[in-house]
C-alpha cells in the first residue's frame, strides 16, 4: 500500500528538514567565520585533546625558550668576565698589561729595582680578577654557584692558625712570642701575629671559605661547592626524573663556581732549586732547593701572593727579602703558569657551553614553529574546503526554502470549482 | 415488504442529512488541520434496511434499502504507531535532557577556542593555559631563585589558577542548582499532565455513559499522553470497565513501561493512571530522623507502630540492682529479660519467643517530643513540617503517590472473594444469631487493606411436602382471593376496606365513635404488615381515619375455614421429618391440642420445611492503592536523565550505591562526576604543592641538619653501648633501617623519623628549647608550610581542599613562602641563597609527573566505600583534558543518539500523520463527494415529488 502523505505530515517533514538545513548552514557559517575545525570537545574529542596537548607543549617550549635566552645572556656575561680574566693571566710573554708580563719582568734580575712597583701592579691584577668574577647579570652574581644573591669572592684578613680565643697567658705583663702567637687573631702579610684587622694580610675566600686553605673542613666545603653544587634549569632537554632525582642530562646546570674558573682551590707542594751564584762580596752560594707544601692553586691567590712577595723586595735594589721569598716567588710563578692553563681550559668549556645554549635556542625556536604548524593542521580548516561546504549548505538551504514555497501550498483545493 | 408511498421522501431526506453531516465533518477536519493532536474524523454511514420477513410471502416483493443512516463518527488512529511514537518520545526526551545538561556543563568546562584571539591562534584555553603560567613562573623562579618578586609571580599564577578552579566549581554548582530547578519544574509538569489525563478520563467516561464519542477530548488526552511519554516511558492500554446494568465503558490505564533492566524489580510497572484515578510524583525529601518513633523492617522510618518491625518486649527492670536502681513494680524482677502482659494489666516474665511483640524504636527519635510532626529537614539542617520547605533527598528518588480520584478518594482494588464453609458452631452462632448474619469489615492498620466478610446461609433443597395438600380446598384456607380461591397469605387475599362513617358528614352530625377525618378507618398491622384482627374476628382499627387505602384494608376471610383441615399446608416442618402426622379425631371440630400439633407439624414457609442449611463466609479484600517508592532505574525519559545529571558520579560512586541502588552507577556521569573530578584535580594540585613545600633541611647526602648547629652539623647519635658506633638520621633510610639502639634511645616513643623531627627539642634541663624569636626549636630544621589552604584566611587544609575552596594560604599571601631548597651545602646550615633544588626537583616536575587520581582521595560526608583504584593516571593538565574529553565523548554520544531518536520520532510521527492527520486533497475529495451526493439527493427528492405528483394529481384523471 502506498503510504498516505498528508498535509500535516508533509508540513512536519518539511519543518524538520528545513530545521536541519538551517542548522547545517549555521554550522558551516561558524566554521568559515572562525576558521576552526571544531569549536568544542564534543565535535571532535580526540582532535581537541591532541590540540591541547600540542598547545601545552607550545607554551612549555615558549617558557623554555625564554629561560634559555636568559641563560644565554648569563653565559655571555660570564664569557665576557672570563675574557677579561684571561687577558690578565695571559702567559704570552709579549702580552703587555697582563699579570704574567709583570711577573716575567720581576723574574728578570735586570729589572729587579722595579719589583716593588711590579708587585703593586700584580696585586692590582689580583684585585681586578676578583672584580671581574664578582660581576652580575641582573641581580645575580654570575660566578656564585647556587648562591647568586651573595658576592662570591671576598678578601678576608689572613687568619692566624695558632690563635686560641680562650688562651690566657701565664704572665700578662711579660708576654712571650708564643703568647703573642696564640693571642692574635690575624697574621700580617709578613707572617707576624697581629690583632689589627687592617694590618693583617689577606686571604681570598669563596663564599666565605678560604680558597687556599688546607683545613680539611674547608676543603670539604670547597669540594662540594666546586663539584657537588648544581643549579638546574629546564630548558627543554627532556626533563626526566629517576629515583626521586632529576636526571642531570635532562636539565641544564647554570651554577658557575668562581673558584672552579680561577684555577681551583687548596694548596699544592712545589720544589724549586735556586741556582748557585756569587754575591757582591764574592761569596759563592751553592745551588739550593726549597720545597713548599702550601703553594695555592687558585690563580688569584697566587697572583696576590706574588704581588705581596715583590712588594717586600728591597726598594733600593729590588732584592728579595729572603732567599726563601725568592724560592717561593719562583714556585708561585710555576704555579701561576699551571693555574692559568686550568683557567683557560674552563674558559674553553664555558665557550662550548655558551655555544650549546645558542644552538638549543634555535632548536627550541624550531620546535615551537613545528608545534604551531601541527596546531594549525589540527585546529583550523582549509578555507577552500570550509567555503565549499558553506556554499553547498547554502544551496541546500535555498532549495529547501523554494520547496516550501512552491510545493506545499498547492492542493486539490486550489483547483476546485463549484461554480 | 415494499417501501411505502412516501417512504422515498424519507430516503431522499436521509441522503440530504447524510451529505450535509459529511460536509460538516469535512469542514471540521479542514478547520482543524493545524490543531495540535487533532485526529481526522470520518462519518460512519450505513444503508438503512428494515430487517425481518414480511408476514406473507410475496414472489413479487423486492426488498430495497430505505436510505442511509449516519450512526457515528470515528477517529482514524493506529495504536501501534502510538506505542512506537511514545517509546521513541521517551528516548528523545531522555537524550534531549541529557544533552541539554551536558551542554550546560560544557558551557562551564569546555575551553576549546577560548583563551585568546581567534585570529592569533592563541586559544590555549583558560585553565590549561593557567597551569602553564604556573610552570612558566616556576621556571623563572629556577633562574631567579631567591628574588621575592619571582616568588610573587608564582603566587600570582597560582592565585589565578585557584580563582579559575573556584569559578569553574561555582559554575558547576550553578548548573547543578539550575538542573534541580528544572527537575522540580518537570516533576510538577508531569503531575499537571497526570491530573489533566485523570480529569479527561472522567469526562470521557461520563460522555461514554451518555453515548457521546468525545473525540475531541480523546485528541486532547492523546496530546497529553504524547507529552507525558517524553518525560517518562509509559505503557498505555485501554480496557472495558463494567459500570453496572451490563454496560461497559472504556478505561485508560497508564503504567511505567518496565524500564528497569533488573527483572526482579516490579516497581517499574507502577500504575500512574487507572481510569478516573491518578497518581502524582514527588521527589523524596530528607527526613528528620528525630521525628519518627519506629523503624520498619527495611530500616526506613515510620510513626505507624503497625508498620514497624517488632521485637520481643524487654523488661525495664532487667539487669537492675535492687536497692540501687529504681525497680518498676509493674514488671518482674531484674532476672527476667523479656515480658508479656498479663490479663490483670501487669507483666510477667516470658521467653524471647513468648514475649509480647513491641514496635522497634528508632534510636534517633527525640523523646522530648520537640521534633514531633517536623518530619523533614531543610537544606540548612533545621527541621520543618512542610514538605515544600524540605531539602531533596540527595538521590532525588521519586515516589509515586496512591491513585486517587478527583475528590481525593483512594482507589481500592477488590480481590477475588474466597467462600469458606463454616463448621464451628460457636462461630455460626455468633455470625448468624448474635450478629444476625451481618457482614463485617476490618482494616489492617499496617497496610490499610480492608477485609470484608459476608455470611451466607445456604438453604437445603431437600423439602418434604404435605401429601394432603389440596390447592382447591374450600375449608383449608383462612382467606379468599378476589378469584374465590383459598389462600393463607393475607396479602394475596381480596382486600376489603373499612369506610369511615363520618366521612363527608358535617361535624355536628358525626358519630364520635369514629374519627372525624379520613375516608377510611385505619387498620392496625403486625410486624409483617398484615392486618390484625380482634378476638371476635373483626379487623382491629387504630381509631384513626386515613385517606390511604393501603392503611385501611383487611383480607377477605374464608367463612368455611376449618383449622383442622391440613390440606391448606404445603410442607412438613423440617424437624418433624420422620415423625407421624398429628392425629385429629374430628377434623371438623379439632381440639386446641390437635390444632397446636398441626401448627407444629405443618408449615407453608418453605424455608422451615427445608433440610439442614449450610453456613458459609465469603471473605474478600479491598486493597488500597499505596505509595510506591521507585527504584533508581524505574524511569526512562527526560525526568530520569535530569535525575541522573543530578546524581550520577561515575567513578566516584560509592560501592554501596552500586550494590544497592544501581549496578551501572559507576559508568554514568552527571554533574557530581564533573564536580568531584574538578575537586580531585584541585585537591591533588594543592596537596602536592603543600607537601613538597615543607620538610627538613638536609646535607647533600640527605642527612638531617641539626637546627642548633651553624656549620652543617647533622643529627648524629652515638651508641652508648659502643661509643665507636654512630648513626646519622637521613632521608634515605626507612624506619626499618634505623638501628634499634637509636629507636630505643633518642627516638624513643616515635614511630617514624618524621615524628622525631617534628618534636620540640629539649635542653639538658628537659625544658623545650626556643629560638631568638621565642619559637620552639624542633629536632629537625623545619622549613616551609602550606602554600594552599581551604580558606584564604588560614593555612589549614582540613576540611580538605577542593575546587570550591582552594585558596592561597594566609602565610603565602603574607609573604614569600616557596622553599627553594632543603639542601644545605656541605659545612653549611642553610641552603645556598639561590639554590633551586626543591623547585626543579619537585615543583617543575608538576608539568611532567604522572599522578594517580583516585576517586576516594577527597572524602565527602555520607559517601563511604568509594573506589580506591586510580580512575586516571597522568599529569595534572591531562586530568583536566581527560574531564573535557569524557564530557566531549558523552556529549557526542548523546547528540548522535538524540539525532537518531528524533529522526525516528519524526518518521514515526509522519507515519502516524499518514493515518490520523488531515490532508487537503482527501478533504477536497470529500467536499466534492458530499456536495455531489447532496445535489443528487436533492435531485432524488425532486424526482420523487415529480412522480408522486403524476400519480396523485394526474393518474386516472380525465380532462
Amino acid at each position: 500500500m502506498i503510504p498516505r502523505m498528508t498535509t500535516t505530515g508533509s508540513l512536519r517533514g518539511y519543518r524538520y528538514n528545513l530545521q536541519r538545513s538551517t542548522f547545517t548552514l549555521n554550522k558551516s557559517i561558524t566554521t568559515v567565520m572562525t576558521g576552526r575545525a571544531f569549536n568544542s570537545f564534543a565535535e571532535d574529542p580526540t582532535a581537541a585533546a591532541e590540540s591541547f596537548h600540542l598547545r601545552r607543549a607550545y607554551l612549555r617550549t615558549s617558557s623554555q625558550y625564554d629561560l634559555n635566552e636568559s641563560t644565554v645572556r648569563r653565559f655571555e656575561v660570564a664569557y665576557s668576565s672570563m675574557e677579561s680574566v684571561e687577558k690578565v693571566i695571559d702567559t704570552d710573554p709579549e702580552s703587555k698589561g697582563a699579570a704574567y708580563y709583570a711577573i716575567i719582568r720581576a723574574l728578570n734580575d735586570p729589572d729587579a729595582s722595579g719589583r716593588n712597583a711590579l708587585g703593586q701592579e700584580i696585586t692590582a691584577h689580583a684585585n681586578d680578577m676578583v672584580q671581574f668574577m664578582n660581576g652580575r647579570y641582573g641581580d645575580n652574581f654570575i660566578f656564585s654557584g647556587a648562591d647568586a644573591l651573595n658576592v662570591p669572592l671576598t678578601w678576608a684578613p689572613k687568619a692566624n692558625p695558632d690563635y686560641d680565643a680562650d688562651y690566657v697567658p701565664a704572665d700578662p705583663d711579660k708576654l712571650t712570642e708564643d703568647d703573642l702567637k696564640k693571642m692574635n687573631q690575624y697574621l700580617t702579610s709578613d707572617g707576624e701575629p697581629t690583632d689589627d684587622e687592617f694590618k693583617a694580610g689577606r686571604t681570598l675566600c669563596y663564599r666565605g671559605v678560604p680558597v687556599d686553605s688546607d683545613d680539611p673542613s674547608d676543603l670539604e666545603k670547597l669540594d662540594y661547592l666546586s663539584r657537588g653544587e648544581k643549579k638546574y634549569v629546564d630548558i627543554g632537554l627532556g626533563y626526566d626524573m629517576n629515583g626521586g632525582k632529576v636526571e642531570s642530562s635532562s636539565v641544564y646546570n647554570i651554577a658557575l663556581q668562581a673558584v672552579d674558573f680561577l684555577g681551583g682551590y687548596g694548596q699544592e707542594t712545589r720544589t724549586v732549586t735556586l741556582p748557585a751564584y756569587t754575591d757582591e762580596d764574592g761569596t759563592r752560594h751553592p745551588e739550593q732547593s726549597y720545597t713548599f707544601d702550601d703553594i695555592p692553586k687558585n690563580i688569584v691567590s697566587i697572583t696576590d701572593e706574588i704581588g705581596t712577595i715583590l712588594q717586600r723586595c728591597s726598594p733600593e735594589n729590588g732584592a728579595f727579602a729572603s732567599t726563601e721569598d725568592e724560592a717561593r716567588f719562583n714556585a708561585l710563578v710555576d704555579a701561576f703558569e699551571e693555574s692559568s692553563f686550568r683557567v683557560k681550559d674552563r674558559f674553553t668549556e664555558l665557550t662550548t657551553q655558551a655555544q650549546f645554549l645558542k644552538n638549543n635556542q634555535k632548536q627550541l625556536e624550531n620546535n615551537a614553529y613545528t608545534i604551531n604548524e601541527q596546531i594549525q593542521g589540527i585546529d583550523y580548516v582549509d578555507p577552500a574546503a570550509a567555503i565549499s561546504d558553506f556554499i553547498f549548505a547554502k544551496y541546500c538551504y535555498d532549495t529547501a526554502l523554494k520547496v516550501g514555497n512552491s510545493v506545499l501550498s498547492e492542493s486539490l483545493m486550489d483547483y476546485m470549482n463549484f461554480a | 415488504m415494499g417501501i411505502g408511498t412516501f417512504g422515498s421522501f424519507t430516503q431522499a431526506r436521509l441522503a440530504i442529512y447524510a451529505s450535509q453531516t459529511g460536509l460538516t465533518v469535512t469542514g471540521n477536519n479542514i478547520s482543524n488541520v493545524n490543531t495540535k493532536g487533532y485526529t481526522r474524523q470520518r462519518l460512519d454511514q450505513k444503508s438503512l434496511y428494515n430487517a425481518g420477513a414480511d408476514r406473507y410471502y410475496s414472489t413479487t416483493g423486492v426488498k430495497v434499502g430505505q436510505g442511509v443512516l449516519c450512526y457515528g463518527l470515528s477517529q482514524l488512529r493506529d495504536p501501534y504507531l502510538d506505542i512506537q511514537y511514545r517509546s521513541k518520545s521517551a528516548e528523545v526526551g531522555a537524550m534531549d535532557a541529557l544533552l541539554e545538561g551536558l551542554d550546560r556543563i560544557k558551557g562551564v568546562l569546555d575551553e576549546v577556542g577560548k583563551g585568546g584571539e581567534i585570529t592569533e591562534g592563541k586559544e590555549f584555553g583558560i585553565l590549561t593555559a593557567q597551569f602553564q603560567e604556573v610552570y612558566k613562573a616556576l621556571n623563572k623562579l629556577t633562574d631567579q631563585t631567591g628574588h621575592n618578586e619571582y616568588d610573587v609571580q608564582v603566587k600570582s599564577a597560582c592565585t589565578s589558577l585557584a580563582e579559575f578552579l573556584r569559578k569553574y566549581s561555582r559554575g558547576l554548582e550553578e548548573q547543578y542548582n539550575l538542573t534541580v530547578g528544572k527537575f522540580e519544574e518537570n516533576v510538577d509538569k508531569v503531575n499537571t499532565i497526570l491530573t489533566s489525563i485523570r480529569n479527561l478520563n472522567e469526562n470521557i467516561r461520563q460522555a461514554d455513559i451518555f453515548g457521546d464519542d468525545a473525540l475531541e477530548m480523546r485528541d486532547q488526552r492523546n496530546v497529553l499522553i504524547d507529552e507525558l511519554s517524553e518525560y517518562i516511558k509509559i505503557d498505555v492500554s485501554y480496557s472495558m470497565e463494567e459500570i453496572g446494568v451490563g454496560a461497559e465503558v472504556e478505561k485508560l490505564t497508564i503504567k511505567l513501561d518496565n524500564a528497569n533492566p533488573d527483572p526482579a524489580v516490579h516497581t517499574d510497572e507502577t500504575v500512574l493512571i487507572d481510569g478516573i484515578y491518578g497518581s502524582q510524583l514527588s521527589i523524596d525529601a530528607v527526613l528528620n530522623k528525630a521525628a519518627y518513633k519506629y523503624m520498619k523492617p527495611d530500616g526506613t522510618l515510620t510513626n505507624n507502630p503497625a508498620q514497624a518491625e517488632t521485637s520481643p518486649m524487654k523488661n525495664p527492670n532487667f539487669g537492675k540492682t535492687p536497692g540501687v536502681d529504681t525497680i518498676d513494680g509493674k514488671y518482674p524482677g531484674p532476672n527476667a529479660e523479656y515480658v508479656k502482659k498479663n490479663t490483670d494489666g501487669t507483666y510477667v516474665a516470658a521467653t524471647e519467643a513468648d514475649a509480647d511483640r513491641v514496635p522497634k524504636e528508632n534510636p534517633d527519635y527525640d523523646k522530648s517530643g520537640k521534633n514531633d510532626g517536623l518530619l523533614y529537614m531543610k537544606a540548612d539542617g533545621t527541621p520543618t513540617a512542610a514538605y515544600e520547605e524540605a531539602a531533596h533527598d540527595p538521590n532525588f528518588s521519586i515516589t509515586v503517590s496512591e491513585l486517587k480520584d478527583r475528590n481525593g478518594r483512594v482507589l481500592y482494588t477488590i480481590g477475588q472473594p474466597k467462600k469458606i464453609e463454616m463448621t464451628d458452631e460457636a462461630e455460626i452462632k455468633e455470625a448468624f444469631e448474635t450478629n444476625g448474619g451481618m457482614g463485617t469489615s476490618e482494616v489492617d492498620p499496617a497496610t490499610g487493606i480492608v477485609t470484608i466478610t459476608t455470611y451466607i446461609k445456604e438453604l437445603s433443597d431437600d423439602i418434604k411436602r404435605n401429601s394432603l395438600w389440596n390447592k382447591g380446598s374450600t375449608t383449608a384456607y383462612q382467606y379468599l382471593t378476589s378469584g374465590g380461591s383459598g389462600t393463607n397469605d393475607p396479602q394475596q387475599a381480596d382486600k376489603i376496606y373499612l369506610p369511615n362513617p363520618n366521612f363527608g358528614k358535617a361535624t355536628d352530625k358525626q358519630d364520635t365513635k369514629y374519627p372525624a377525618t379520613g375516608r377510611y378507618l385505619e387498620i392496625e398491622k403486625d410486624a409483617d404488615g398484615n392486618p390484625v384482627f380482634n378476638a371476635d374476628g373483626t379487623p382491629k382499627t387504630t381509631g384513626k381515619g386515613t385517606d390511604e387505602p393501603a392503611d385501611a384494608w383487611y383480607p377477605q376471610k374464608n367463612g368455611n375455614y376449618n383449622p383442622g383441615d391440613v390440606g391448606g399446608y404445603r410442607y412438613v416442618l423440617y424437624d418433624k421429618w420422620g415423625t407421624e402426622p398429628p392425629e385429629v379425631k374430628d377434623p371438623k371440630n379439632p381440639t386446641a391440642d390437635e390444632l397446636k400439633a398441626i401448627a407444629e407439624y405443618y408449615t407453608n414457609d418453605i424455608d422451615k420445611a427445608r433440610g439442614e442449611p449450610t453456613y458459609y463466609k465469603q471473605v474478600y479484600e479491598k486493597i488500597p492503592s499505596t505509595q510506591v517508592k521507585l527504584d533508581d532505574n524505574d524511569l526512562y525519559g527526560r525526568l530520569q536523565s535530569q535525575r541522573e545529571l543530578l546524581t550520577e558520579a561515575g567513578e566516584f560512586t560509592s560501592q554501596d550505591t552500586v550494590n544497592n541502588i544501581d549496578e551501572n552507577a559507576a559508568t554514568k556521569r552527571g554533574i557530581p562526576y564533573y564536580q568531584k573530578s574538578l575537586d580531585l584535580l584541585a585537591h591533588t594540585f594543592a596537596t602536592e604543592m603543600n607537601r613538597i613545600n615543607q620538610g627538613y633541611l638536609v646535607t647533600p647526602n640527605g642527612q638531617y641538619i641539626d637546627p642548633t648547629g651553624t656549620e652543617g652539623e647533622t643529627l648524629t647519635f652515638t651508641n652508648p653501648a659502643d661509643p665507636k658506633e654512630t648513626y646519622t638520621l637521613n632521608n634515605k633510610d626507612s624506619w626499618a633501617d634505623v638501628p634499634q639502639w637509636v629507636k630505643d634511645g633518642p627516638l624513643k616513643g616515635c614511630k617514624s623519623v618524621e615524628e622525631y623531627l617534628a618534636k620540640p627539642r629539649t635542653g639538658a634541663d628537659g625544658k623545650p628549647l626556643v629560638d631568638e624569636n621565642g619559637k620552639p626549636i624542633l629536632n629537625g630544621a623545619f622549613r616551609g608550610g602550606n602554600l594552599f589552604s581551604n580558606n584564604g584566611d588560614t593555612n589549614s587544609d582540613d576540611p580538605p581542599i577542593t575546587a570550591g575552596n582552594i585558596s592561597i594560604s594566609f602565610a603565602w599571601s603574607s609573604g614569600p613562602m616557596i622553599v627553594n631548597s632543603f639542601v644545605c651545602p656541605t659545612g653549611f646550615s642553610e641552603p645556598a641563597s639561590s639554590d633551586s633544588d626543591n623547585i626543579i626537583k619537585n615543583f617543575t616536575s608538576f608539568s611532567y609527573r604522572s599522578f594517580e587520581f583516585r576517586p576516594d582521595t577527597v572524602p565527602y560526608e555520607g559517601v563511604e566505600n568509594v573506589r580506591h583504584d586510580a580512575m586516571f593516571t597522568g599529569k595534572l593538565e591531562d586530568m583536566w583534558l581527560n574531564m573535557n574529553t569524557v564530557l566531549g565523548h558523552d556529549q557526542m554520544i548523546a547528540s548522535k543518539s538524540l539525532d537518531n531518536a528524533y529522526d525516528s520520532q519524526v518518521s514515526i510521527d509522519t507515519s502516524r500523520d499518514s493515518v490520523s492527520a488531515v490532508d487537503f486533497n482527501d478533504e477536497a475529495m470529500n467536499l466534492m463527494m458530499y456536495a455531489k451526493a447532496y445535489n443528487a439527493a436533492c435531485r432524488l427528492m425532486t424526482t420523487i415529488d415529480s412522480v408522486l405528483d403524476k400519480l396523485i394529481n394526474n393518474t386516472g384523471m380525465t380532462t
